[in-house]
């Protein structure tokens, strides 16, 4: 089974490539603007094709599907249901879908929820990832910083705790903030 | 989210609104309405999504990325049929625009025509005819078929650009090539050789013209006076589940084609039209068309037009539904549709007057009182006076149809794949 490729760029590409690899399905990466869409269309006769949704080879693909009756046509319900899964697929990855009739609704089913997850699942990590570096940062200070106080004054590293707290409390001003001052002048003040 | 009223204290089911349009002259009644404030004054609050292809918007619209968009005329009848896409049920209540498109030919082809006959200059039917006779000869020669290139499979230009061909007996799905291109790409296509000719939106003609690439061998205009280009559709759950927004989005855009119309305004529109967000052209390009100029030849002046662009006068926005039913004509002549279905019934579930009626209404505005009209009567020299509320409807080949008599019509066409005994079981006692 071949999968064609149109217009997605190659951040999109390069998540889907794992996933429709896993599958054993071929996928076919088309990103040139300039592309015959008739010719590839007609030389290479894909089972499915995800395009871009904004993509404007979108008007040409559905002249190929009115040309030829076995050539992959826009599908925008599942067995006459509409489906959240299409919908999706459209507003959150930007992807529209086409497929020959052949291809079991089961199958598309199942190509878009798992495309609609891969999708979300790796933006919905990058977006965690990036939410919680600021408090990796204030921890690797904090270390810094009680480490600082273990060396210099020979303490244990709860008495360095201790009085990091204590200090920030005197002064009411965050602990992160009393760190990074203790590791830039040497001094809590 | 609380209920929103606007100022003549109506509550709008749905204030933020996003509305899709592709690049082209007859975006303008969403520009300028988004421009002038008509949305905002009906407490809309609008954002438009400029789009590149019409199936990106047909699909938007039936998944509700989109509220609603600028059509093509045909659009929402073939996607209510199925028919070059998936079926999805919209429903207009407005048309945008009238006339807009012409064909244009690359210089190698039409240094061709006007060699067979010079009158194709100025005549789209002798172009047609002595584009017959390039194509005889180039059979008898063996040589590959010329290539015209449309926006859109079910479009009105690729209705107009076969009925302009099939007027010589040219049949556009064996004598011709006929390819699917986005509008911004057309130009550069006929640079590159890829296309001999096209049918598309102003201002890429225009466009054609001035790159001295091409030349206009025929307007929408000459091949129907009057006919509806772009017509404003929503899906037809949201306009159900909307009544209320749909409505003060129709006053919005009314008002928007009522200041379209006015000729003092098309300057204004050509500069806030050509702008990057929108059509990203050079301002005397889009004016041209604008300002009621035909650019057809380089080097040779426009001819004056002014009715090339209609946004509002002739009842421009009523949606008339035999005008659907003309579509539905094209779709059976050239086979894109071939399960009869009951015609009178089908476009009376995607055109919608009785929704544009209220619309009117609200803003004093009288309608026309019947949903169909006769088309092809009405020759421009019978207008004495230049009526505001009717205007010249003549086809290129000089059919009429009368109200209710589309298979009677369909019946001569030439060329035409459509079964008319089976029509006729179907629509038997709807035909007078």
């Amino acid at each position: 089974m071949k999968l064609l490729l149109i217009d997605v760029d190659d951040i999109r590409a390069d998540k889907l490539a794992p996933i429709i690899a896993w599958t054993g399905i071929d996928m076919i990466t088309i990103n040139d603007s300039n592309a015959d869409i008739y010719q590839l269309v007609g030389e290479m006769h894909p089972e499915i094709i995800l395009v871009d949704t904004n993509s404007p080879n979108r008007d040409t693909l559905e002249h190929l599907a009115q040309l030829q009756k076995n050539a992959p046509r826009t599908v925008i319900k599942l067995e006459n249901t509409r489906s959240e899964g299409i919908n999706r697929l459209a507003a959150e990855a930007g992807i529209s879908l086409y497929a020959i009739d052949a291809v079991p609704t089961a199958l598309l089913q199942a190509l878009i929820d798992i495309a609609i997850a891969y999708f979300h699942s790796i933006d919905q990590l990058r977006y965690e990832a990036e939410h919680i570096k600021p408090i990796i940062e204030a921890r690797q200070v904090l270390n810094k910083a009680k480490r600082f106080i273990m060396d210099t004054y020979g303490l244990a590293e709860d008495q360095a705790s201790d009085l990091l707290s204590k200090n920030a409390d005197r002064q009411r001003r965050p602990v992160t903030e009393i760190a990074r001052q203790l590791l830039d002048t040497g001094s809590f003040i | 989210m609380g209920a929103i009223h606007n100022k003549n204290g109506l509550r709008l089911e749905k204030a933020d609104v996003t509305l899709g349009f592709i690049p082209l002259t007859d975006c303008a009644p969403l520009v300028i309405a988004h421009e002038k404030g008509y949305f905002a004054s009906e407490g809309l609050n609008v954002t438009l999504s400029r789009e590149v292809s019409w199936a990106g918007i047909r699909d938007k619209v039936g998944l509700g990325i989109l509220d609603g968009a600028q059509m093509l005329a045909s659009i929402p009848v073939a996607s209510r049929l199925g028919v070059g896409g998936p079926k999805i049920d919209m429903v207009s209540a407005m048309v945008l625009d009238l006339n807009g498109n012409a064909i244009t030919v690359n210089n190698q082809l039409y240094n061709h025509l006007y060699e067979i006959d010079s009158r194709s200059e100025f005549s789209p039917l002798i172009a047609a005819q002595a584009l017959q006779c390039l194509i005889e000869e180039n059979k008898r020669s063996k040589r590959p078929k010329l290539r015209f290139g449309v926006v859109y499979p079910c479009s009105t230009q690729s209705y107009e650009l076969r009925y302009w061909l099939a007027s010589a007996g040219i049949d556009p799905d064996r004598d011709v090539e006929i390819v699917v291109i986005p509008p911004p790409k057309m130009v550069t296509a006929m640079t590159d050789g890829d296309i001999h000719g096209f049918c598309v939106g102003e201002p890429w003609n225009t466009l054609a013209v001035q790159q001295q690439i091409g030349h206009v061998v025929a307007t929408k205009y000459q091949l129907w006076n009057n006919s509806p280009e772009k017509v404003f559709a929503v899906s037809e759950s949201w306009s159900k589940d909307n009544p209320a927004t749909h409505q003060a989005l129709l006053r919005a855009l009314i008002k928007a084609c009522i200041w379209l119309d006015k000729k003092e305004n098309r300057r204004l529109t050509a500069k806030i039209i050509s702008q990057a967000a929108y059509i990203a052209l050079p301002e005397e390009t889009v004016a041209l068309s604008l300002m009621g100029s035909s650019l057809k030849h380089h080097g040779l002046p426009p001819e004056k037009v002014d009715d090339f662009h209609v946004f509002h006068r002739y009842s421009a926005n009523f949606p008339w539904l035999n005008h659907a039913e003309w579509f539905i004509s094209q779709m059976y002549r050239w086979g894109q549709l071939t399960t009869p279905v009951n015609i009178e019934e089908t476009v009376a579930a995607v055109y919608k007057p009785g929704l544009f009626r209220i619309a009117a209404a609200a803003l004093g505005i009288e309608s026309p009182s019947i949903d169909r009209k006769t088309e092809g009567n009405l020759h421009e020299k019978m207008m004495l006076t230049k009526s505001q509320h009717i205007g010249p409807n003549q086809f290129l080949d000089g059919k009429i149809i009368s109200v209710g008599g589309i298979i009677k019509y369909l019946e001569k066409q030439n060329l035409s794949k459509a079964d008319i005994p089976a029509l006729r079981l179907i629509n038997a006692q709807k035909e007078v």
